[in-house]
């Protein structure tokens, strides 16, 4: 009897501690995963950028873009004609706003694009510099509000609240993190007068041993405008030469 | 000279050995345009320019066709071919003429990049006002044109020469020209010499090694600050009129037209504090008449420029920047109106003072097919001021269309004020493909 009384006890306290260590993570151990997610050394993508409006009217950009880890990031556009050759680069810090150079033919230079840039729209899209960018942890504090599905994947809903003094385009983001593999399936974004701006969704696939994006959604409920990116002949881990991240490459490559 | 140019090649074939010995990251970094699916490419636009002068609508100043023609090809893995030429018709000149802006041959290695041929360099972190952009000269018979037009392109070799976080850019130009400045008659002349009417053909150095121009820039990104050394010592790329007098009238007569050797120290910088875009460039131009005891030539003088632009919520955009030339070796006011009238001159190519730049930038319609701009420079010395309001409206992917108006005030010693009667309209279509 007390041998059954003792096995209760354990599997007891093994469930709480299971769920605990399994279940109960903090929206903050969440989000510290999410940030430390591993992503391939490398990537090299060819990315289609639909521009849609309300009548459903399309705009297409074409960029090829090589990642370096999530470090540093090179675009160039291949399409439209009037803005081939154009070239963005970003170098993310954790500690200090991102370096961003963008290299335009006609300008015949690289030039540094200002932090407040950010605010501004990518090249025309839905999307802003800040949108595009990795969010850095301790900007935000984040709460778990449930748990649910997103595109029938099991996911954490976190809200992130950006701290004070963090400049941002919204007062809050919602974050729908798939528990598979600790990344934003769904985000809500929500403006400074917290009604919802924008719903960003991403459709995954599997590359290698890395789940990453294959098409991402931003719908831009306030300007009925929405931009669609749809990645395509990703590669990963190809052995990149960090060299290439560099501001005078952004003018050779055609 | 023969001593240093043997010197420099021997570093770069030197560097470019040690830079066979592994050529992992010049495939890698060279499979970028291998990945191109052609090996070449043609692209190009078409832009059609009419501008009409407000004060006499019924006065043309220009109609232009202007074809841009772009070849681009991958030879292999190391080198690439470009080459960018216009074919431009002109009214009421009512003539055709090809402007081969760019052709050259790139060479890649690990350490050095290796360019030669018919290119165009732009230096300088400011926007528009350039004092160390001095490589190539400009053709400023349109001076509202945009700069890389306004660029002459010109024959000379470059490379770049990467070590640790530097860049050392060394550029050997053999072929000089002078900036193509407005005829005196013209309604766009930039200044007036008593008793003469037309400018006679300028004369040019020897075609002597000694004679060439060089330049080297040293560029580095350091803690977000991106800065650059330059250096230049070449030609004068504004001619100086030599008068001499006339013994029967005894009135000053234009001789010929020369240019002056001149050298450059420069440098720039480009940073974001707070959010906001902050840069700085400046020269000194040490010329042949250091001591400033040579009324004919042009004191050593300084030109620098600040600015900052900052993107606000919904796509506005402001950029400020103030320029200054001082003048150095100046001892009294007569002596300083001699130099202002040197017209001989390197750096930012306008000849103004102290001057404020400002430009206003709003991106709007649901894919930013929309665009208004408000440009101005403020002579804040002579009080004159040139502003264009531009909007700009993208009916399609790579047609453009462009409507703005020039418009031209100041006090009379204003360089601006010379054109107070040019105000003009105009309208510019553009379609790449």
């Amino acid at each position: 009897m007390k041998t059954i009384k003792e096995l209760i006890l354990f599997t007891v306290f093994a469930m709480i501690f299971c769920n605990n260590y399994v279940f109960g993570q903090t929206a903050d151990e969440i989000m510290a995963k999410v940030d430390t997610r591993v992503v391939p050394k490398d990537t090299r993508t060819f990315m289609k950028m639909n521009l849609i409006d309300s009548k459903n009217t399309v705009r297409q950009k074409d960029l090829k873009t090589y990642k370096l880890s999530d470090e540093k990031t090179m675009m160039w556009f291949l399409s439209p004609a009037d803005v081939k050759g154009s070239c963005f680069f970003k170098i993310s810090h954790d500690d200090k706003d991102d370096d961003m150079w963008i290299y335009l033919p006609a300008l015949g230079k690289v030039r540094r694009i200002a932090s407040s840039a950010t605010n501004g729209s990518f090249m025309g899209s839905d999307f802003t510099y800040e949108d595009m960018g990795d969010r850095k942890l301790k900007d935000y504090t984040y709460k778990l509000l449930k748990e649910e599905a997103s595109s029938g994947k099991e996911c954490w809903v976190i809200e992130c609240m950006p701290n004070t003094g963090v400049s941002t385009d919204y007062s809050k983001i919602i974050s729908w993190i798939w528990k598979d593999d600790y990344f934003a399936l769904k985000e809500e974004f929500y403006d400074k007068k917290g009604k919802l701006k924008k719903i960003k969704t991403s459709e995954l696939t599997k590359v290698k041993t890395y789940w990453i994006p294959q098409k991402i959604l931003m719908d831009d409920l306030s300007a009925k405008h929405k931009t669609e990116m749809v990645f395509d002949k990703t590669e990963v881990d190809t052995g990149l030469d960090p060299k290439i991240f560099d501001q005078n490459n952004m003018t050779k490559i055609y | 000279m023969r001593k240093y140019l043997l010197i420099i090649v021997v570093i770069f074939l030197a560097l470019d050995a040690f830079g066979q010995e592994n050529t992992d990251s010049i495939v890698v970094q060279n499979s970028l345009t291998n990945e191109i699916p052609k090996s070449w490419e043609l692209r190009g636009s078409l832009r059609g320019l009419a501008k009409v002068f407000s004060e006499s609508p019924s006065e043309v100043d220009l109609l232009e066709s202007r074809l841009k023609l772009e070849l681009i090809s991958t030879l292999g893995k190391k080198s690439a071919f470009r080459t960018l030429g216009y074919a431009v018709y002109q009214y009421p000149q009512n003539k055709i003429y090809f402007d081969l802006k760019e052709a050259y041959i790139d060479y890649y290695t690990k350490y050095v990049d290796f360019r030669i041929g018919q290119q165009t360099n732009a230096w300088g972190k400011a926007d528009e006002l350039n004092p160390t952009d001095i490589i190539n000269p400009q053709n400023l018979n349109n001076i509202t044109e945009e700069k890389s037009i306004r660029r002459i392109g010109l024959f000379q070799t470059k490379a770049d020469i990467k070590f640790y976080d530097f860049v050392l850019t060394g550029i050997w130009k053999p072929v000089f020209e002078y900036m193509k400045i407005p005829a005196l008659d013209s309604r766009w002349a930039f200044f007036t010499l008593p008793n003469v009417k037309e400018l006679p053909a300028p004369v040019y150095p020897d075609s002597k090694l000694k004679n060439t121009e060089w330049a080297f820039k040293l560029s580095r990104t350091i803690s977000s600050v991106d800065f650059s050394l330059s250096y230049f010592d070449g030609w004068d790329n504004i001619f100086t009129p030599v008068l001499t007098m006339d013994t029967v009238t005894h009135r000053p007569s234009l001789d010929k037209l020369v240019t002056h050797r001149t050298k450059m120290f420069g440098a720039d910088f480009a940073t974001s504090i707070a959010s906001v875009g902050f840069w700085g460039e400046g020269a000194y131009f040490l010329t042949e008449d250091n001591k400033g005891s040579d009324p004919l030539i042009k004191n050593p003088y300084i030109q620098f420029i600040i600015g900052a632009d900052y993107q606000f919520r919904n796509n506005y955009k402001v950029n400020i920047q103030y320029f200054q030339e001082v003048q150095t070796k100046i001892n009294d006011d007569s002596e300083e109106t001699i130099e202002e009238n040197l017209s001989s001159k390197l750096g930012i190519g306008l000849p103004l003072k102290q001057a404020l730049t400002c430009r206003f930038e709003k991106k709007f319609g649901s894919s930013e097919e929309y665009k208004f701009e408000l440009m101005g420079i403020y002579d804040l010395k002579y009080n004159g001021i040139l502003i264009t309001p531009k909007f700009f409206w993208s009916p399609e992917d790579g047609f453009n269309i462009e409507i703005g108006y020039n418009l031209f005030d100041g006090d009379d010693k204003s360089f601006w004020s010379r054109f107070q009667h040019n105000d003009e309209i105009y309208l510019k279509c553009t379609y790449s493909f």
